[in-house]
């Protein structure tokens, strides 16, 4: 086949570029372009642009070398990379380059409609290979010990998760500063999440940006992007853009806040709420601990003032009870000191916030509380009401030893409802 | 018998006890609840009680040490000095 084209004449370079040149332009036509920025690249100069146009459907492939001048960019919009954008194209065959290049003029973002359907394509690809799925969702810590950020040096979010973080918990915070829009967007956000994750001190990473255009939020909704956040060991947590932005990097974060303040609030706990939380366990333990010891009180006394149990049983009984008294008289103790001398910070933070609200003295509270279980765990009438008895000797005094009774000796008996008589009939043995 | 018995202030509340290092604060946080609960119970017997609140105030003490330990810090990993303000 080769052999068969004729030799009699041999065409220049420039001949045959020519002709390519006018094949191109007499058979092509200006015509209207959507695609997805790639691999942009500018003069020196930056008057010039040079970049491709890829179909960013799913299943497309296609993909064309474009330049534009800086100037033929619709005012107050920034090519980048990743960025969907539609432009009047005019094909041309590049005469130097010797190649089909188009010539991009009056490029502007892409209609919404088309960029979310090119997201929805992406996230139910993505979400087909689980990427979205609740199950692989990583837990938060409950108690961080470092947070890492993710977000753009000197931003509003930067500012807003620092603030919040200084509100509720004043903690171990490093700073990851990237791009967070832009052409730099993917590769430094992605960059930055992989160093946070490298990090030993921080083991849950924020990824905070303010509410933005969705030409300004698409590289979170970037494949590379998604799957650094599902790659990091660390938890993710995104606080990016305000709802209703939902960006795929949302969707595949472990978990989202609406805005970055509302992904601190998720990640950092309130240290005042946390010390009133272990104040209040501290009350109650006392508590517990102090009506075990007065419910024991009260079983000994009882049981130690029993006829028959004192003297022949010394060692048998007496003994071990004093034992137990000395637990509960121990018990109690620790219980009363737990109460009364609460936390140093405990104090100075109630003081505060008693100034702050006006609230109550729950200090006095507090005291008030334990005197309370005290006099409940020593009113004698709630033996009673269990079904013991007071045994008074003839001169009404409380007997306490069954050795102090004297055979014939009138004893009166206080039950819950009233009194009753009763003698002596035999001394202990 | 009770109060008359020496050694009263023998129990130890802020002593840590066997509360190991790596511990998550999270964990010490729900045995201490647990302590609670069970001490509040009223099941317990004396000597079950004193170790419950012997425990119970050293993990509380524990857990408040760990939440008094822990500092405000802001690095910047990418190069910025170290310590600088928050909120800036």
């Amino acid at each position: 086949m080769v052999d068969d084209v004729a030799r009699a004449r041999v065409f220049e370079v420039d001949e045959v570029v020519s002709a390519l040149e006018r094949v191109i332009s007499e058979n092509t036509r200006t015509v209207y372009i959507r695609g997805e920025v790639v691999n942009l690249r500018s003069g020196r100069d930056g008057r010039l642009l040079w970049f491709r146009l890829e179909d960013p459907r799913e299943g497309h492939d296609a993909r064309v070398d474009c330049f534009a001048y800086a100037t033929d960019v619709e005012h107050g919009h920034e090519l980048a990379d990743g960025a969907m954008v539609q432009a009047v194209a005019r094909p041309e065959f590049s005469r130097r380059d010797g190649r089909l290049i188009i010539r991009l003029r009056r490029i502007e973002p892409a209609g919404e409609g088309e960029i979310l359907r090119m997201i929805e394509e992406r996230r139910r690809r993505l979400g087909a290979e689980g990427l979205f799925d609740e199950a692989i969702k990583r837990p938060l810590p409950f108690l961080p010990t470092g947070v890492g950020l993710v977000t753009a040096a000197g931003s509003a979010a930067r500012a807003d998760v620092l603030m919040r973080i200084e509100g509720r918990f004043p903690m171990r915070v490093v700073v990851a500063h990237a791009a967070m829009q832009g052409a730099a967007c993917v590769a430094e956000v992605t960059r930055a999440i992989a160093a946070l994750d490298a990090d030993p001190r921080v083991d849950v990473i924020i990824v905070a940006r303010g509410g933005g255009s969705l030409q300004d939020l698409l590289p979170f909704s970037d494949e590379t992007v998604v799957r650094a956040v599902r790659a990091s060991s660390t938890p993710v947590v995104a606080g990016i853009g305000h709802d209703p932005d939902t960006t795929l990097a949302c969707l595949a974060a472990d978990a989202r806040g609406a805005t970055p303040t509302a992904a601190a609030d998720l990640v950092v706990p309130d240290r005042a709420l946390m010390l009133e939380d272990l104040d209040a366990l501290r009350r109650r333990l006392a508590g517990g601990a102090l009506r075990a010891a007065g419910r024991a009180r009260r079983e000994l006394d009882l049981i130690a003032a029993r006829p028959g149990l004192v003297r022949p049983h010394d060692a048998v009984v007496r003994r071990p009870l004093e034992a137990a008294g000395a637990l509960g008289a121990r018990l109690g103790r620790a219980a009363r000191d737990a109460v009364v001398m609460p936390g140093r910070d405990l104090r100075a933070l109630r003081a505060r916030r008693m100034l702050a609200i006006g609230a109550a003295d729950t200090g006095s509270a507090a005291r008030l509380a334990v005197h309370t279980a005290r006099l409940a765990a020593c009113d004698p009438a709630r033996p009673l009401a269990e079904g013991f008895a007071l045994v008074r000797d003839d001169a009404g005094a409380l007997v306490q030893s069954a050795g102090s009774l004297p055979a014939g000796m009138l004893l009166s008996l206080q039950f819950r409802d009233g009194l009753v008589a009763a003698r002596v009939e035999e001394e202990d043995a | 018998m009770g109060d008359a018995v020496p050694d009263l202030s023998s129990i130890e509340i802020t002593e840590p006890g066997d509360i190991p290092e790596g511990v998550p604060f999270e964990d010490a946080m729900s045995e201490l609840e647990d302590c609670v609960d069970r001490l509040e119970s009223g099941d317990a017997g004396l000597d079950e009680a004193l170790r419950l609140f012997r425990r119970g105030a050293a993990l509380q003490a524990w857990c408040e040490a760990r939440l008094e330990a822990i500092r405000a810090q802001v690095e910047d990993l990418t190069g910025g000095e170290p310590g600088e303000g928050v909120g800036s």
